[in-house]
């Protein structure tokens, strides 16, 4: 049972590393060619596995290539001046990224990926402030996203950093809560219970 | 003595909208507990309190924890239960050779003290995924394979040992209000179809998973 296990986590990871190269790959002609709607459409490309196995490189790829997408589209942001420095350490950590996944460096990979997003502390002024507003709605956008496939709030909230608070307000404005599985009590019988309970 | 048990998710929707007193006036009228877990705490105040954006909501949530209308239970027991539910919930569903893991501790302790709590209680819960589990788990089962195009395997023992933290019914933040309205405990200068329509959106939209089909109908009902 145990050996089958394994085999089976064995075989999950090695999907799992073939996909984050390939969305990785993708992200780097992507960015080259400015095609913002494959850059989106990469991001998305991680919940699955993120909602199954929710491991934090999945999850990091997720809200690093849907910021980029954002950042990316707008061309005010290759105005300021860090801009450079930015789209350097982006491009460096992509490519540094890859080599580590392929070569099983885990560790590295995982910080490559940290360094990205790290990469704000090295930025001044409007740029900063955008970018790290940037990657904060990411991570409650890809949490919305977790919260959709059937993760709870608080399981989504920690698995992103983000709070409940942030996740209820974003969530609230999607269409989760209208989606028809989703109605597991008729509306009468629930009001029913709750009117008895307080007579 | 009754007893109502909120998640975190109610109490943020009541918050996010400005309504969170009313438990105060609530609670009288009920004259029963109005229960939440240290989790749920930690959820609906102290992590807001370090965000700018949201202290203020986690003072009033704090105001009513100090006041008794919102009491804390935190005992051995519910401990050892949350962990029971945890282990439960999260080795129900298996894809692709994994477990999913489902809940955290705060949705966990809110049914593990439903359990301890047994007669007489309710749960109030806005999120989906924890009411789905509790009253339709193969709902959750299919709508995360519909997600996930792929097969979710359902351990049917874990099911079982379940359901005795599943069993208490549940109510969410809009039928609350819609109780409070009733008792005259909120006043809007609107009819009565306009008012419920107003306050059953607005938890919709600070994320109580209720749909649009389901608002519609209770504007329709006689309330």
């Amino acid at each position: 049972m145990e050996k089958g296990a394994n085999k089976q986590n064995k075989q999950n990871q090695l999907v799992e590393k073939d996909n984050l190269l390939y969305i990785l790959n993708s992200a780097i002609k992507a960015i080259d060619e400015m095609d913002i709607f494959t850059l989106k459409e990469l991001s998305n490309k991680t919940v699955h596995s993120a909602s199954i196995f929710q491991d934090t490189d999945s999850i990091s790829v997720a809200v690093i290539v849907y910021s980029l997408a954002k950042i990316y589209e707008r061309s005010k942001y290759a105005t300021y001046k860090d801009w450079k420095v930015f789209d350097k350490i982006v491009d460096l950590n992509l490519k540094n990224a890859i080599a580590n996944l392929k070569q099983n460096n885990t560790e590295a990979f995982t910080k490559n990926l940290a360094d990205i997003i790290n990469s704000i502390n090295g930025l001044s002024g409007h740029l900063r402030s955008y970018i790290e507003e940037v990657f904060r709605k990411a991570r409650i956008n890809k949490a919305s996203r977790l919260y959709e496939h059937g993760l709870s709030f608080e399981q989504t909230a920690k698995l992103l950093g983000i709070s409940i608070f942030e996740l209820a307000e974003y969530a609230g404005k999607t269409g989760i809560g209208d989606v028809d599985l989703g109605v597991t009590v008729p509306i009468k019988e629930r009001i029913k219970i709750a009117m008895d309970f307080f007579k | 003595m009754k007893s109502l048990i909120f998640d975190s998710s109610s109490i943020i929707t009541l918050t996010l909208n400005g309504l969170i007193d009313v438990l105060g006036p609530l609670q009288k009228y009920f004259k029963g507990r109005f229960f939440i877990t240290p989790s749920v705490k930690h959820e609906a105040v102290d992590t807001p309190l370090r965000i700018r954006r949201f202290e203020l909501e986690a003072l009033k949530v704090s105001n009513l924890i100090k006041k008794g209308i919102l009491e804390m239970v935190q005992t051995p027991e519910l401990e050892n239960e949350t962990r029971k539910v945890m282990s439960l919930a999260n080795n129900l569903f298996e894809a692709e050779g994994s477990k999913i893991t489902l809940l955290h501790e705060g949705e966990s302790s809110c049914l593990a003290l439903s359990k301890i709590l047994k007669n007489d209680t309710l749960m109030v819960i806005d999120e989906r995924t924890t009411r789905m589990l509790c009253e339709n788990p193969k709902n959750l089962q299919k709508l995360m394979e519909r997600k996930l195009h792929l097969k979710i395997d359902r351990d049917n023992n874990m099911l079982k040992e379940l359901e005795i933290y599943t069993s208490t019914p549940i109510i969410r933040s809009s039928e609350l209000i819609l109780v409070a309205y009733k008792k005259g405990l909120i006043s809007l200068p609107a009819d009565a179809q306009t008012a419920v329509e107003a306050l059953m959106y607005a938890t919709k939209f600070k994320g109580n998973s209720i749909s649009y089909g389901e608002i519609e109908e209770a504007k329709r009902m006689k309330i």
